[in-house]
């Protein structure tokens, strides 16, 4: 995959004689790096066109922003403009491409003048904190310059590490354990028993940094590499050693240039400064695909093979990267880390629930007035996020629903908004926290349409791997638009059996938006549509 | 350990590591599967094999679940039957009803649930083309439900990656390379994914009939010995041939040949009645008028007679024939094909360690941590070895050393290859021997107990520094450091040397085996597991040929002819013997030519294909007064025969074939023989009691079949002397030396001691000499390799008969390197003339870098009249008489050239003359 990509970069895309070189360098069949190639969406097989190459973000938060409008705005220019899925960049909604060149809150002239200029935007830059927010991870973020080392240790980065570097494993696995601290990339499951769990097998064993990201609604992670990449790498350094792991892969997005350059940056600064002693880190770009945040598809990726899940058991915590335990920790989990070891595990439990300790980011777009990225104690409810930091919806539109959990979540309807922010499920429609993606989506989109949208993305999304998964999802799709004649029932049938059968997570929680929308707006589905 | 868990109410126990599935299975439950094989690893995809666990919420498939102690398994419940119901009219709406194959046996689960389930169609968009590139199968998308079994064959059972799933959810697809045709893929053709498919998606071209019943034997192509499951329809044809899944040796593994080749076994050119040469005309005749001109042709010369025994034939069919010469005729005139293969490894291996086999099993070279292969286009000529080493490369990490001038397939799996000018072998492998010497890599311990003449040895090399051998061999110093320290430390386990025709086809071609031998030796690389020598064997039964006593120095059970040995045969079939030692099968014509020999007996063998400089041998052959062919076809050989007798193939007859790991298997008969053809142990016995009666000598002949023959062998010769039918039926193959009935067979020589002497193996020094005896000349500028195509076999007077084979692989190719093609003005596919001193051949241009400059290499295999051998040289290694095959001068051009190129050959003859 890491030649693949650079071959991309270079060539602009993988040529038939391109793939076949690169398969007789790595003495692999080359019918096997075909398939490679077509299991990333990023990765392409034809040469770009000449002209201008125009897109629009087709995700759900740039829909609720106008996306639609503006392609046909600039189609009425005379531009050939394409609607692509979410690339992630919901914060700056409505989000258009140049070339590949991005234009956060995309205006035909804005788009236009990107055509002209090629200029490249930034990130929009972290809303100051809300009363409200407990602002720990995100602590430096926006205050210090992410490129200079001394800068984020005169904020006390790597002084959780330098006490960690005088403990046992053991200790550092127990203090975790202390602290609660629990995954934030979605499924929640307690660190310390990930780290003892694969300390029960032998060395060596390989530590993951799970930087994918690659969820609609989710950008938190990309906040925190961008703008404070030392707690990312100081967190890491003490979950490697928690497991004595002298390896570690740092799976990065194949979109977040930025992330890449500010972690490698900050890296090779660590790496001199002497604070990743006996650490062999290395940085591998992921080349698109929702399925890829799943562990074990980011194993099959890192070992250069199609993005597709592996069956478990075995755990990646018994055998992971090349049949060894690998431990593989999401970056905001890790980012908690440093404070834990900095602030000891009562500080950390400060915050939160006992149940839940800790804080959690964010991710509010949509229809809302301040889309942005928000840290907010476990607990607190939904509705002051979405009402009282995303400001609600813009003047004059009503919120019809909240998506929690991104395509993988479901939709609550507005009076379910007081519930309190916990792990796991939010509610037993299928709405679950996710990864901390919400979507609020107000009254100019039915909420069929949104579960359309929702379930082609999984179907386009599919690896392909397993029939129900890939022929399931994409089945939905033509029985909510209606153009299958069906069954009344067989649509909640067939979501069901997707949920139950499908081998990874993606296709299990496929249907959740379905299965939660007629739960919560069962009249959106009462009968087919003419 | 096992594990009791209950399913739906059974209790069950099964292994650890056992599956949900496996339990179900074994509890008699039905659990539909689709992309689950049962001899492989789960996939997962299929998603049918839905239970409910008690405490575990949802669904589990029960294929990749693990069985635990005291798990209760639903395997029926209504959100299992609801879930199921729909994961199937999933997958039926992929297939076009009519696409999907109902195939016995193999789809059993689909066809069941998809006849119950599939009332959906496929979705137009969804009926892809059929890819029907490929000879022996077609690709039927539109019967797809990516299951990915065929992907698993193709990667993970023969490690060929020639079809892989691409592209993501609807996209996704079975596929070659960026889409193209199968057959313009790596593809070999072998045809695991036709033979896992469970839908018929994959399936073979031919038409396959009702299946009447099953007969497992072994395939008759390669030494490799595959088990085959022969499949007779009604009207006692092969319908199919399948892999055998319990056969150690193949591991359910077939190639192109073994699955698709059998086709010859039933064609009309079969011979089916004996022919008598009459008038100049060969005319059928009766058994008995052919058995009485056979039995008195030989009684009159006798005295003046050699056979060939045939490599082709069983254990029984050989010891019968060299029974009968050596009793009846009065000579060790027998030999076999092992003279064109394998003579000077059995030569330098005898001299040195004192026995001509593979040390080790083929499991070794799975448990090797570097393979080391010498001048053997493994993938081509014995498939499944390679698959074997290809699995042993990805999956464990084994490195690889390839040795060979012409860039084979395996090349791509390693950066150690070494290229060495032809006829230099002995140069490099001394060089490889030398590097591991300056670096004190050399086993100390093993070469103070097992061997003798080391020092003598290493003296020898002192002028073989690979610095000093590089320009010679054309292999840079460093590499073949590189190598050597890699073959003497492998990463783990030990390293194997597996060689073929590569070294011995030469006129040194001894001198070149027991370089490699010396180097083996000194690394100690031999007697352990994961380590040994193994001179990969080429027909199927050449071990057993040898073993049964076919060759001009040795009884059966390379027994020699020593006073000792003779007597004791003498006692045994009762009556005398001839002492001295036989004309090899290259001296008979060379004997023949000049008159000295008038007879001959050929039993399934084709020296007029097979001999260099065909155009001699066949004058040879003209001169013989009396000669007997006994074939399944009219080959050259028998077009000249005063006698033909129809023999019978592999299919019909009972026997054993060893194979190349010493593996002794039963050979079984599946159909009725074809015509009025008789299998040879039949013929030889018929022949013997004619002859019997002509010198009033009766007996020793009287075996009611060949199970009776096995155990007269057996019970002349101790490495098989615990062996019998009955036996191996019972235990399946078994690898010589078995000496007792309660003998597990021998699986890896060589352990303890050398059976030579004093039990020590010796080093051997060889000097390099001139690399070959014809070089490049102005006229003659190329130098010409040869050897085999995957798609053929030998001569291809079985494989020309196969209409895939011939199809897939229709004329003979001339590989010529870019440059070349260039020089000479030829474009890939042009036809062309290769021309040498003795004769010519016409083929097509294959215009490749995988010969060298000035380099041209052509398959032996006669396709359109065109053979290798009208060029070839013979002349021969002094100690072996292998012919040169490798190596001869060559020019090419354009076919119109060719006329000039004869008149002035027939001009220089005659100036010669």
């Amino acid at each position: 995959l890491p030649l693949l990509l650079a071959a991309q970069e270079t060539r602009h895309y993988l040529s038939e004689e391109t793939l076949s070189a690169i398969a007789r360098h790595v003495h692999v069949p080359d019918s096997e790096v075909f398939g490679v190639a077509t299991s990333y969406s990023e990765l392409r097989l034809r040469p770009r066109s000449e002209s201008t190459e125009i897109a629009v973000c087709g995700g759900l938060s740039c829909l609720l922003s106008g996306a639609r409008e503006l392609a046909t705005e600039l189609r009425g220019t005379g531009e050939v403009v394409e609607l692509r899925p979410c690339r992630f960049r919901c914060v700056e909604a409505p989000i258009a491409s140049v070339d590949g060149r991005y234009v956060a809150h995309a205006t035909p002239q804005r788009v236009h003048d990107a055509a002209r200029e090629a200029q490249v935007v930034a990130r929009q830059p972290l809303r100051p904190a809300s009363s409200g927010e407990v602002r720990r991870v995100l602590a430096r973020c926006g205050e210090i310059d992410p490129a200079r080392l001394d800068d984020a240790i005169a904020r006390g980065a790597y002084d959780g590490l330098r006490r960690v570097r005088q403990m046992a494993p053991e200790e550092v696995v127990s203090l975790v354990n202390e602290a609660g601290l629990l995954g934030r990339g979605g499924a929640y499951f307690p660190a310390a028993a990930k780290w003892s769990a694969a300390r029960e097998y032998s060395k060596p064993r390989y530590f993951v940094v799970n930087a994918e990201e690659g969820e609609p609604g989710v950008f938190k992670d990309r906040y925190l590499m961008e703008l404070d990449p030392h707690l990312l790498v100081e967190g890491m350094a003490i979950a490697a050693h928690a497991i004595e792991a002298e390896s570690v892969f740092v799976y990065i997005n194949g979109e977040a240039d930025v992330c890449c350059r500010r972690v490698e940056a900050a890296l090779g600064q660590a790496r001199d400064a002497g604070l990743l002693e006996g650490l062999d880190v290395e940085v591998r770009r992921g080349a698109g695909g929702y399925v890829c945040g799943e562990e074990s598809v980011i194993l099959s990726s890192i070992e250069g093979y199609r993005a597709v899940p592996r069956l478990r058991p075995p755990m990646p915590v018994e055998s992971g990267l090349w049949g060894r335990p690998t431990v593989i920790n999401n970056v905001e989990t890790l980012c908690n880390l440093p404070l834990i070891f900095r602030d000891g595990p009562s500080a950390f439990r400060s915050a939160g629930t006992p149940q839940y300790p800790g804080t959690k980011l964010v991710c509010v777009s949509g229809s809302v007035r301040n889309p942005g990225l928000y840290e907010v104690p476990f607990g607190t409810p939904l509705r002051h996020v979405v009402e009282d930091f995303g400001g609600g919806p813009p003047h004059g539109r009503a919120v019809r629903a909240v998506l929690c959990g991104g395509p993988s979540g479901g939709l609550l309807p507005p009076e379910r908004l007081d519930i309190p922010i916990t792990p796991g499920r939010l509610d037993d429609g299928g709405a679950s926290l996710g990864s901390g993606g919400v979507i609020v989506i107000d009254d100019t989109m039915s909420i069929r349409d949104v579960v359309r949208h929702l379930t082609a993305y999984n179907a386009l999304e599919s690896c392909g791997k397993c029939t129900p998964c890939r022929e399931g999802t994409a089945r939905m799709v033509e029985l909510l638009d209606g153009a299958t004649p069906a069954r009344s029932s067989e649509l909640g049938e067939l979501a069901e059996a997707v949920a139950a059968s499908s081998l990874c997570g993606l296709g299990q929680m496929a249907p959740l938006p379905y299965l939660s929308a007629r739960r919560h707006f069962p009249d959106e589905f009462a009968a087919n549509p003419p | 350990m096992t594990i009791a868990l209950t399913i739906d109410g059974r209790s069950v126990s099964v292994r650890e590591g056992a599956s949900v599935l496996d339990a179900a299975i074994a509890a008699g439950l039905h659990v539909p599967h689709l992309c689950k094989d049962p001899d492989q690893s789960p996939i997962g995809a299929c998603r049918t094999c839905l239970v409910e666990i008690e405490g575990i919420r949802g669904l589990r498939a029960s294929c990749h679940t693990p069985a635990a102690d005291g798990m209760t398994v639903l395997t029926g419940t209504d959100l299992v039957q609801r879930t199921r119901r729909i994961v199937l009219e999933l997958t039926a709406a992929m297939t076009d009803a009519s696409a999907v194959s109902d195939r016995p046996g193999v789809s059993g689960d689909f066809a069941r649930e998809w006849a119950f389930h599939g009332e959906q169609t496929v979705d137009a968009d969804r009926k892809r083309a059929i890819d029907t590139s490929s000879p022996f199968f077609d690709l039927n998308h539109s019967a797809c439900i990516l299951c990915a079994r065929c992907v698993e064959a193709c990667q993970s059972v023969q490690h060929i990656g020639a079809i892989a799933i691409a592209g993501t959810g609807r996209e996704a697809r079975v596929a070659a390379f960026a889409d193209r045709p199968i057959n313009a893929s790596i593809c070999t053709s072998c045809g695991q994914c036709v033979s896992v498919c469970p839908t018929g998606a994959i399936l073979g071209k031919a038409e396959e009939p009702p299946v009447a019943r099953e007969v497992a034997s072994v395939c008759p192509y390669c030494g490799v010995g595959c088990g085959v499951r022969l499949q007779i329809d009604d009207e006692d044809r092969i319908a199919r041939i399948l892999d055998e899944p319990a056969n150690p040796s193949s591991q359910g593994m077939l190639c192109v040949k073994g699955r698709f080749g059998t086709g010859f076994v039933h064609h009309r050119d079969r011979l089916t009645e004996p022919l008598v040469r009459r008038d100049g005309v060969l005319r059928p005749a009766t058994w008995d008028e052919a058995l009485d001109i056979v039995a008195e042709g030989f009684v009159r010369h006798r005295g003046s007679f050699a056979a060939l025994a045939s490599a082709k034939a069983t254990n029984e069919d050989g010891y019968v024939l060299q029974k009968f010469v050596r009793l009846l005729m009065g000579t060790n005139n027998i030999d076999h094909c092992t003279r064109l293969c394998h003579a000077p490894s059995v030569e330098a291996m005898l001299t040195q360690i004192g026995s001509g086999a593979t040390s080790n099993l083929y499991e070794d070279y799975e448990n090797a941590g570097c393979l080391m292969i010498v001048g053997s286009d493994t993938s081509s000529n014995h498939p499944v070895i390679a698959s074997r080493l290809r699995r042993a490369i990805d999956t464990r990490g084994t490195r690889l050393i390839v040795v060979n001038p012409k860039r084979i397939d395996l090349c791509d799996y390693t950066r150690f290859w070494l290229r060495p000018n032809p006829g230099t072998d002995v140069s490099l492998f001394n060089s490889l021997a030398r590097a591991m010497l300056d670096e004190g890599l050399e086993d100390r311990a093993f070469i103070e107990s097992r061997t003798e003449g080391f020092e003598e040895w290493r003296e020898s090399l002192a002028e073989y520094a690979p610095e000093e051998t590089e320009t010679m061999t054309g292999v840079a110093a460093g590499l073949v450091r590189e190598a050597a320290r890699l073959y003497a430390r492998p990463p783990f386990g030990g390293s194997c040397l597996l060689w073929g025709m590569g070294v011995t086809q030469h006129t040194c071609g001894t001198d070149n085996a027991s370089a490699l031998l010396n180097l083996a030796l000194a690394a100690g690389q031999i007697g352990r597991p994961g380590n040994g020598i193994s001179p990969l064997r080429g027909q199927n039964n050449v071990q057993g040929c040898g073993d049964a006593g076919c060759i001009p120095n040795s009884l059966p059970g390379y027994l020699g002819l020593g006073e000792e040995a003779v007597s004791a045969f003498e006692r045994a079939w009762d009556g005398p013997l001839p002492r001295e030692e036989g004309l090899r099968a290259t001296e008979m014509f060379e004997r023949a030519s000049v008159g000295e020999l008038r007879c001959m007996y050929v039993t399934g063998e084709n020296p007029l294909l097979s001999e260099p400089y065909l155009a001699h041998a066949q004058e040879a052959i003209d001169r013989l007064e009396f000669l007997v062919v006994q074939e399944i076809f009219m080959t050259e050989t028998a077009e000249r025969a005063h006698v033909v007798l129809p023999s019978t193939s592999f299919a019909e007859k009972e026997g054993t074939f060893t194979n190349s790991e010493r593996r002794v298997q039963r050979v079984r008969q599946a159909i009725a023989p074809i015509g009025d053809s008789r299998p040879d142990w039949w013929i030889v016995r018929e022949i013997a009691r004619r002859i019997g009666r002509r010198l009033s000598w009766s007996g020793g002949f009287e075996f009611d079949g060949p199970a009776a023959i096995f155990d007269e062998m057996a019970s002349v010769t101790p490495i098989i002397a615990g062996l019998s039918h009955e036996r191996l039926d019972r235990d399946g193959g078994i690898q010589w030396p078995c000496p007792t009935p309660d003998h597990p067979g021998t699986p890896r020589l060589f352990t303890d001691t050398f059976p030579i002497g004093n039990g020590r193996a010796r080093f051997f020094p060889v000097m390099q000499g001139v690399p070959a005896a014809e070089l490049p000349s102005h006229r003659f500028p190329y130098i010409l390799n040869t050897g085999r195509v995957l798609y053929h076999w030998h001569g291809g007077t079985m494989t020309r008969r196969v209409d895939g084979l011939l199809k897939r692989s229709p004329d003979v190719r001339v590989a010529i390197h870019p440059d070349d093609a260039q020089r000479e003005a030829l474009a890939d596919g042009d036809i062309v003339v290769v021309a040498s001193r003795r004769g010519d051949l016409q083929g097509r241009a294959l215009v490749t870098d995988a010969v060298r400059r000035g380099e041209l290499f052509v398959p032996f295999v006669k396709l359109a009249d065109s053979a290798a051998n009208f060029l070839t040289n013979a002349v021969y290694d002094p100690k072996s008489k292998i012919p040169e095959y490798k190596v001869c001068a060559v020019r090419i051009g354009r076919p119109e050239a060719v006329a000039a190129w004869r008149q002035e050959r027939r001009g220089r003859r005659r100036a010669s003359d």
